[in-house]
């Protein structure tokens, strides 16, 4: 059996070109008459060239691609700078929403929440955002906060997929636009800043928008596309509530005014009605508490 | 007895350059972002497949460094080069994209002919790095296919020379062993 050689220990210094002086000298001297540390070294450099022999051509990305990922970076990380502004525009949009509503409540007692909401939306066309696209729901008594962010396809096919475990998994948005908390409505906005030029092109394969609520309850997800409709600017919403034993799709609403500037509901009643069951979503999602409730 | 290293040392390391559109980058500037992401798309591209193994996972680690890059732009002091500074969003990128997926070889999944000589031993190399560890395999690509230098993998990986130099030493034992059982 062959002794390791003492002198091995300065050896990768030797390599990698940091011993100098004396012990450079001293092991230089070593080496022909040393195979064990002859060999080691031999083994070093051929690791090294095998490995810059091997260094592979990269083909770079298509200009189409480029231009795309371009987009989509600077769509991102402009949502995420004008965050805190985005957040204080739609405090204050709703704000005038409150005041709108206390005072037409005043005036016509039959106007519903959800036309508040409704409002809200017309309230920030006069803001520089223009919205495209509006849905509301009500967020289930389990939820504490809600997060909105922007996800890439395979994030969303990954947050698609059942869990099977008694406490989900923290669900992380790598992009988050916005946080609200409470268990108010959430009015979610799809800012045309937020995605630039590539709104047009909008493919359920590219990055969506991902609106998720968080807790260690069933959550709430609601995942805006552009779907497969003709229309320019159509989104749908779709409610996902994951179950500690799953994921579980419980509702779909479509969100029809998309125009630039328009937003409404489509399944928004127009009867007067306490706030907690205002819109059809509500009872939807009260059955899906109830389901919830029953599976736990 | 002097030493032949086949590192591909092909550009230098452009630390603290004088950049004439990063002062309008860091106030947002779509057209300064625009010449930043240009500039740097095709080498942060390029670290990430060979990080990851993938086209399409290369593109996603790709567009998450650009966006992390364009919302940190603001915060960013010059204490290292810029590219420094993103190859480390990138390395972390990637490597976070690594350890929650199977880093595989694409190369190897190609059909058709039977391979020369020379891919056989690309193959090989590439099928061994997808066992080593996901630090290992960023430090190998770092110095033999990215060609930098110890002091920019200390830089880029935020620990000290002698730390890089060991880990890149470790990485390359681990790098010979899984050589060894693929051969």
């Amino acid at each position: 059996m062959i002794r390791p050689c003492a002198m091995q220990r300065i050896l990768c210094r030797y390599h990698d070109g940091s011993l100098s002086g004396l012990p450079r000298r001293l092991l230089e001297q070593h080496l022909p008459a040393c195979p064990t540390c002859s060999q080691r070294l031999r083994e070093l450099e051929e690791t090294d060239a095998l490995l810059s022999r091997a260094r592979p051509v990269v083909d770079g990305l298509a200009p189409a691609d480029r231009d795309h990922l371009f987009r989509m970076a600077l769509a991102a990380s402009n949502a995420g700078v004008h965050r805190a502004s985005w957040l204080r525009r739609w405090r204050l949009a709703a704000s005038l929403t409150l005041v709108a509503g206390i005072f037409g409540g005043l005036m016509a007692q039959h106007r519903s929440t959800a036309h508040g909401i409704a409002s809200a939306a017309q309230g920030a066309e006069s803001s520089p955002v223009q919205r495209v696209a509006t849905a509301s729901t009500a967020i289930p008594e389990q939820v504490s906060s809600v997060t909105v962010g922007v996800h890439s396809a395979s994030e969303v096919r990954s947050h698609a997929r059942p869990r099977f475990s008694r406490r989900p998994r923290r669900q992380r948005v790598p992009h988050p636009l916005g946080t609200t908390s409470g268990r108010d409505q959430l009015a979610l906005a799809v800012e045309p800043r937020a995605f630039g030029d590539a709104l047009d092109g909008w493919a359920p394969d590219e990055p969506q928008l991902l609106v998720i609520a968080t807790r260690d309850a069933p959550a709430l997800t609601i995942d805006v596309s552009n779907s497969s409709s003709d229309q320019p600017g159509f989104a749908q919403a779709t409610s996902t509530t994951f179950t500690p034993f799953g994921a579980q799709v419980v509702t779909q609403a479509t969100v029809s005014s998309c125009t630039p500037g328009e937003a409404g509901m489509e399944t928004t009643p127009q009867q007067s009605s306490p706030p907690g069951e205002a819109t059809d979503q509500n009872s939807m999602h009260q059955k899906e508490r109830e389901k919830s409730d029953g599976m736990d | 007895m002097d030493q032949v290293f086949a590192v591909p040392c092909t550009r230098r390391w452009e630390e603290r350059e004088t950049l004439p559109w990063l002062a309008a980058a860091k106030s947002g500037e779509s057209w300064a972002l625009e010449q930043f992401f240009n500039l740097y798309q095709g080498q942060v591209y390029s670290l990430c497949y060979r990080l990851l193994g993938k086209a399409e996972d290369a593109q996603d680690a790709t567009q998450t460094t650009f966006i992390k890059a364009f919302r940190s732009l603001p915060h960013f002091r010059g204490e290292s080069g810029i590219r420094t500074w993103l190859y480390r969003i990138a390395i972390n990128e990637a490597m976070s994209l690594a350890r929650s997926r199977r880093v595989t070889s694409n190369l190897a999944d190609e059909p058709g002919p039977a391979p020369e000589p020379r891919m056989v031993e690309r193959l090989a190399v590439e099928a061994a790095l997808t066992q080593v560890s996901a630090d290992h395999r960023a430090v190998l690509v770092l110095r033999f296919w990215e060609g930098l230098s110890y002091e920019e993998i200390a830089a880029v990986l935020q620990i000290s020379l002698s730390a890089a130099k060991m880990r890149l030493h470790r990485a390359r034992d681990e790098f010979r062993r899984c050589y060894e059982e693929k051969a």
